[in-house]
């Protein structure tokens, strides 16, 4: 019996490291989501995330011009433009050469505007302006929320 | 269904005089109106709204609509015809989107209807 064999110290204590810090990564993760501030919008304090999915963009691209409308009712505070050309892409926001308009895109509102940027395809990405308990702030919807427009 | 329909147009030094009909079964208040005049440009963007020479018409944020107050006075079968002055030269299309109030959450909002969106290509040259 003396003679049976158990984990060396030293694979012990790295598993025990191992586990640790597992424990610790999901604690925290967890607590940042239970933490993180949330932004609303509208009167109805609608949780922005879900605003994202009401908005209505249309879009096209000629002569180097891309072309936006907002078709919603949904105000787009500004448009992430994300440009991929084979084997990379690249971010800008639309305007940022300030032609994009003071209020950003309100129901009904337009923009034309150049992209010097070359590439295939733009994915615009809205941004909206949400509120939080600190004051207004930006929020970025995610990807799927953004609408493809041809650069070809 | 068309819930607006552009009945007929008339363009005249920089001017355009149209006329709605409201072709839907909801009462309507106005409308976005965009255009364009570069063909290759599928979508509308100079906003006519400012153009307006009111009356008849009202511009609300920018939508043109029948008379200000939180009512659709656009009823279905009504036919009204609006004045557009100092217009870009050469418009080739122009987008019509309706526009209503209606109560949301127990709240009057101003709502684009996205889906009824009407486009027509005119020759204004």
């Amino acid at each position: 019996m003396r003679d049976k064999k158990g984990l060396s110290p030293v694979i012990a204590t790295v598993l025990l490291i191992a586990i640790v810090i597992v424990i610790g990564l999901i604690v925290f993760l967890w607590f940042r989501g239970i933490t993180e501030e949330a932004i609303t919008k509208f009167d109805t304090n609608t949780n922005i995330k879900l605003v994202c999915e009401d908005v209505a963009l249309e879009a096209g691209y000629s002569g180097g011009y891309v072309h936006v409308s907002n078709i919603g009712n949904v105000p787009v505070y500004k448009l992430k433009a994300k440009i991929t050309s084979e084997g990379s892409y690249s971010t800008e926001f639309l305007g940022d050469d300030g032609s994009w308009p003071e209020t950003g895109l309100t129901q009904g509102g337009t923009y034309s505007g150049i992209i010097s940027t070359p590439g295939e395809e733009i994915l615009l990405i809205p941004v909206l302006i949400g509120s939080t308990a600190t004051g207004e702030k930006a929020y970025t919807c995610e990807d799927r929320h953004g609408i493809y427009v041809s650069m070809s | 269904m068309l819930w607006i329909v552009l009945k007929d147009y008339n363009c005249s030094t920089n001017q355009l005089n149209i006329t709605l009909k409201n072709n839907g079964k909801f009462n309507l208040a106005g409308f976005f109106i965009h255009a364009s005049n570069n063909t290759e440009q599928k979508i509308a963007t100079i906003d006519l709204s400012k153009n307006l020479n009111q009356p008849p018409g009202e511009i609300y944020g920018s939508a043109v609509v029948v008379t200000l107050g939180n009512e659709n006075f656009m009823k279905p079968g009504n036919e009204n015809g609006y004045i557009f002055d100092n217009l870009p030269p050469n418009i080739e299309l122009i987008e019509f989107i309706p526009a209503r109030f209606q109560e949301e959450n127990n709240k009057i909002r101003f709502v684009s209807c996205s889906g009824a969106k009407i486009t027509e290509k005119i020759n204004c040259n």
